[in-house]
């Protein structure tokens, strides 16, 4: 083929103009999306930062937004055109329709936050950054279908208050880790999510919202406390992070509990509690199946290749295999020793003692 | 009947335990899809494996109506039979564990024992794991009072040593409990009596409620009060406060429309008069409106495991009734059970029994499938041969004939006689072993496998129903509950050849790989290509499951959980009949919908010349340099563009283009294909590897994309799954031609 021709020419041209007009659109597109975000954006950081007198002003919404001060000023100047801000002075003032949308941005962020971490079991580290690119593609519509999936959650999954449609709660509940005192059960309601590398840190001890905790000792450096079962030492920095409120004695877990994948086979143990991990559609899935407080479960089968990952469960009549992660989560008290179930074949139902017990754990 | 039987005596039980339906005073008539005038409608409601299907087919005979609950992809079945004079309409509603966690499945039943206005619903019950079955029945019955429970596997039961008291078990419930064989039809007209006593409203049902929570309670009360004033005529005021608590989404709409106004005792009547668009004045709406709205406010009072707290309560009522009416005692078929259990789950034995099971499945489909293949091409192009001849005396236009004949019914003729055999002897066998309790036990086994890369253990089975067709494997995809794990199978299922690319990958193997070998290993040698093919396709479908788990389905919900039925002796009437309708003909239709136009295409490229050539060696000249990038050439490529709506036309259409012939042709022998191929073609073993390699990983056809499309109801994922398979095929093909074209410099 010749390049000189004046097909070629032509052919070349139309492809140009076949490629060029849909990429410019999709720029164009892109601009579009990309400041109704930066609006919507600092909206949200307007309503985080609170009403206090000088609470808002232009360099600190900057700082939240990573903006220059120029670009914050054209920010605002176009927010208060369209009617969501009011600058008087130096402080801005949300407007009805403004405060409207930020708790709508809100709202979605931290329930799609819920979403990922209870039934797309996204790890809790990685959340926030998903959700602050979905919190802009979410209609009122979607965010109320979200929350009525998630079941009215109060909290996001690391303990930020979600804000109710009419209503601007944007306080932080319970008291911090480093004033709480030794030796009374807490429950964990709130983990500053931000700075990422500290949010991290706390999770890998194993520290989550739900999670039941005792401080045992506490010094200038840190913290030593008992975490479902375990002992965790925190330093003061990463407390400070942590918000506690007191726990209520029947939400209360042994010390040190079993988890039904350290039952060995042919044993039956008596499910006590579902850990604060195991949330949404999978906490859901397992209540369903009858894993709920008092259910007797013996492991029956071990798969033939995973050496033990899953094991099949003898529950309510029925073998349901769960995979290790889900049933190390279910916590369990042994029901008899071996040589009790040596006699449990002779007659066979779960003798008056035990049934006594069973209606003992439930509510 | 004059005397209410609510429930049969013992007496009667034993006989009915022992003689057949012959013995029964009454019939059931099936009427199968017969629908006209029925006089009662009844829901069969259930647990997964309770034996649901069977009582319904005992009811309505195989035949049935059987399509999707609307908007959903959700089976749905519907049958009638006429019982004492009155003709029932029944429909199947899904099997589900529960009500309340809001699975599509569930919120089917749900919906349809709400607003369906069903007179009766019969909750089928498995009398070996009563405890598990009474928490879907409690939740039943804080819906409905018009319930019949049909405590099945009474035969199975005794044999296990475990006794049930029924009439101990109707007492606690309040309802009518009546014990059944499905499988065998004992019991089955007692049933239909307890039935038509409920619809007939002879029988006063006080159903069994399950005590609240005490906070929960507090809440409730607050609302009934409300429920009541706005819907004097629901007679289950209580449930619907339990819901509007627990924000459901159907009936908030149900309480803001009126809806749930029709929902009165003889609500079909109403509902046959007004229908659901009946709207309520003004005030209404705003009170309803209301109503929600206090039970968004009750909602924010109470604790955040409050659905923990309601399930736990059911369970446990569940228990407390299971602990008084059930006597069990350990017997010799449990153990026997638990020994096959052992024995399939054995870390030495388990594996080679899996794999002799799936050759043995596999030998048979081939062998069996061979001669009907045979005979049905001989057949069908005999057919052929008659309407060329006919349409030639009637002097009908040859442009016109060899479209019709050669193209379009040739077209389809191939692809019924290489489908149809081997896709009525393979789907059986798997239903038969499904029905069994084997294949969940292979998904078990195999788990730990797919958990790695982020899949579910059942993806196994939708992979071995893909070596049958990808279409019945995308929509066998369903038993997998999990959403991202299913869309994982989903998507990844084309990567296992089907029974259309068989035959391509059994003919490269045969003359390119197995030629290159001494004779006396070419047999073996065949083979081992053919299974290297398929080792490569399973490769991928671990590579892009995992690749998609971790970027793609990053956000989609999941969750593990596997049920083992009981062993169980397959119904295999039933299943000769459904798996036929359901996934042969169906997938059957599909194809000859998309191969008939096909066919027509190929004749038309191949008969229209432009400049001496036709149109077909055209686009293959064209698209020749593009093959030789990949290892291929132009023709092949054509061969696969035209092939999209049916793999099975591949190789008649390559050796059509290649010889230069007017329509599809098969080659006589294996010699002269080979002769057409590496003569005349210039093929050599890197384009027969890259096709094996193609032909494996290549786009789905669009059979199965289309059904993509209707099972995730999503454009988004069909074109994902249509083209994630298209760019890996183009990449591994050519990847292997330079790295060879690279090697063979040296």
């Amino acid at each position: 083929m010749e390049l000189s021709s004046p097909m070629t020419g032509a052919i070349v041209a139309l492809v140009a103009t076949v490629v060029a007009v849909p990429a410019l659109t999709w720029l164009r597109e892109q601009y579009r999306v990309r400041r109704r975000e930066t609006v919507e954006d600092a909206l949200k950081a307007l309503l985080e930062l609170g009403d206090r007198v000088g609470a808002r002003t232009p360099d600190l919404l900057a700082g939240r937004l990573h903006l220059s001060r120029r670009a914050t000023l054209r920010l605002i100047q176009t927010m208060s055109e369209r009617g969501l801000v009011r600058v008087a002075g130096e402080g801005i003032q949300l407007t009805p329709m403004g405060k409207a949308l930020a708790l709508h941005v809100l709202r979605a962020h931290r329930l799609w936050e819920c979403y990922l971490s209870d039934d797309a079991a996204v790890p809790l580290k990685d959340i926030h950054r998903l959700a602050e690119k979905a919190e802009h593609k979410l209609s009122p519509g979607d965010v109320r279908r979200l929350e009525v999936r998630m079941g009215y959650p109060s909290h996001d999954p690391h303990g930020d208050p979600i804000p109710r449609e009419d209503e601007a709660g944007v306080k932080r509940p319970g008291t911090p880790l480093t004033a709480w005192p030794v030796g009374q059960p807490a429950r964990i309601v709130h983990i500053e999510d931000e700075p990422e590398s500290v949010f991290a840190q706390i999770l890998a001890e194993g520290l989550t919202p739900g999670t039941l905790l005792t401080v045992i000792e506490r010094s200038a450096k840190g913290i030593r406390l008992q975490a479902e079962g375990n002992e965790v030492w925190l330093a003061a920095v990463l407390a400070a992070h942590i918000h506690v409120v007191p726990s209520s004695d029947d939400e209360a877990i042994p010390t040190a509990p079993l988890t039904l994948a350290e039952v060995p086979e042919g044993h039956q143990v008596q499910v006590v509690g579902l850990s604060s991990e195991v949330r949404g559609l999978l906490r859901r899935r397992l209540l369903d199946l009858g894993f709920t407080r008092g259910a007797i479960v013996e492991p029956v089968l071990h798969s033939a290749f995973g050496r033990g990952d899953p094991t099949a469960y003898r529950v309510r009549g029925t073998l349901i295999a769960l995979r290790r992660d889900q049933a190390r989560h279910i916590f369990v008290t042994p029901l008899n020793t071996p040589s009790e179930e040596e006699q449990r074949h002779e007659h066979t139902h779960p003798d008056p003692h035990e049934n006594a017990r069973a209606r003992h754990a439930h509510p | 009947m004059s005397t209410p039987t609510p429930t049969p005596t013992r007496t009667r039980v034993r006989a009915m335990l022992t003689h057949d339906c012959e013995a029964c005073p009454l019939y059931v008539n099936q009427l199968g899809i017969d629908l006209t005038h029925w006089d009662h409608l009844v829901a069969l409601a259930g647990n997964p494996n309770t034996g649901k299907s069977t009582l319904f087919n005992r009811l309505t005979g195989l035949k049935q109506h059987v399509g999707n609950w609307p908007g959903k992809t959700v089976t749905r079945a519907e049958g009638g039979f006429e019982f004492n004079g009155k003709r029932y309409k029944v429909v199947d509603l899904p099997g589900t564990y529960s009500l309340l966690s809001a699975s599509v499945e569930e919120e089917v039943a749900r919906d349809f024992v709400l607003f369906g206005h069903p007179d009766v619903v019969i909750i089928v019950v498995d009398a070996t794991a009563l405890e598990r079955n009474l928490n879907l029945v409690l939740q039943v019955l804080e819906i409905t009072d018009k319930v019949v429970v049909a405590l099945n596997m009474m035969d199975e039961a005794k044999r296990k040593g475990i006794h049930v008291d029924h009439r101990r078990l109707a007492r606690e419930l309040g309802v009518p409990v009546v014990p059944i064989v499905a499988r065998t039809g004992e019991g089955v007209s007692y049933l239909m009596q307890a039935v038509e006593d409920v619809a007939e409203g002879r029988i006063s049902i006080h159903p069994r409620r399950v005590a609240l929570d005490p906070a929960l309670n507090r809440a409730v009360e607050a609302l009934i009060p409300r429920v009541q004033a706005l819907f004097p005529n629901v007679g289950v005021p209580r449930w619907v406060a339990i819901r509007l608590l627990d924000g459901d989404l159907s009936v908030e709409d149900a309480v803001r429309t009126g809806r749930l106004g029709t929902l009165a005792p003889s609500a079909p009547a109403i509902a046959a008069e007004t229908g659901p668009t009946a709207h309520k004045d003004n005030g209404h709406i705003a009170e309803g409106e209301a109503l929600v709205r206090q039970a968004h406010e009750l909602r924010h009072t109470l604790a955040t495991d409050f659905r923990d707290r309601l399930v736990e309560a059911i369970y446990a009522e569940a228990t407390r009734i299971a602990q008084a009416a059930v006597r069990a005692e350990r017997s010799a078929a449990t153990s026997w059970e638990e020994r096959i259990d052992r024995l399939v789950t054995h870390p030495i034995w388990g594996l080679p029994l899996m794999l002799l099971g799936l050759a043995v499945a596999f030998w048979i489909t081939i062998v069996g499938a061979n001669y009907p293949s045979e005979l049905l091409a001989r057949l069908l192009f005999a057919v052929e041969d008659v309407g060329v001849a006919l349409f030639q005396q009637l002097g009908v236009p040859w442009w016109i004939t060899g479209f019709l004949w050669q193209g379009v019914y040739r077209g389809l003729a191939w692809v019924v006689s290489v489908m149809l055999p081997p896709m009525a002897i393979f789907f059986p066998i798997f239903t038969i072993l499904e029905d069994l309790g084997y294949l969940p036990r292979v998904a078990f086994n195999l788990d730990w496998l797919f958990k790695r890369v982020g899949a579910h253990g059942k993806q196994a089975l939708t992979m071995t129903m893909g070596f049958g067709c990808n279409a019945a494997g995308v929509i066998a995809t369903r038993i997998i509950e999990s959403p991202r794990e299913r869309l994982i199978a989903i998507l990844t299922n084309n990567f296992v050849p089907c029974n259309g690319r068989w035959p391509t990958l059994i003919m490269l193997g045969t003359i390119f790989v197995a030629a290159a070998f001494p004779p006396e290993l070419s047999a073996i040698i065949a083979a081992g290509a053919v299974v290297g093919a398929v080792v490569v396709g399973i490769f991928f479908t671990f590579v892009t499951s995992w690749l998609l788990s971790r970027t793609l389905l990053r956000g989609e919900a999941s969750a593990f959980t596997l049920e083992l039925p009981p062993y169980r002796r397959p119904d295999i009437k039933r299943i000769l009949y459904t798996s036929l309708i359901d996934r042969t003909i169906f997938v059957l239709w599909r194809a000859v919908i998309m191969a008939a136009p096909a066919g027509g295409l190929i004749w038309i490229l191949a008969n229209i010349y432009v400049g001496g050539t036709s149109l077909a060696q055209h686009i293959a000249s064209f698209l020749d340099p593009f093959g030789r990038l990949l290892g291929l050439d132009g023709v092949i490529l054509l061969a696969y563009i035209i092939a999209i709506p049916a793999n099975e036309i591949v190789v008649p259409t390559m050796i059509m283009v290649y010889s230069g012939a007017g329509a599809m042709v098969e080659a006589e022998s294996l010699a002269e294909l080979r002769a057409l191929f590496v003569d005349g073609a210039g093929w050599t073993l890197l384009t027969a590897i890259s096709l094996m390699l193609f032909a494996v990983l290549h786009n789905p056809c669009s059979t199965t994309i289309l059904t993509i499309w209707k099972e995730t109801r999503s454009a988004k994922w069909a074109t994902v799954g249509a083209l994630m398979p298209l760019a890996i095929a183009f990449l591994v093909t050519f990847l292997v031609a330079q790295s060879w074209a690279l090697l063979a410099r040296f």
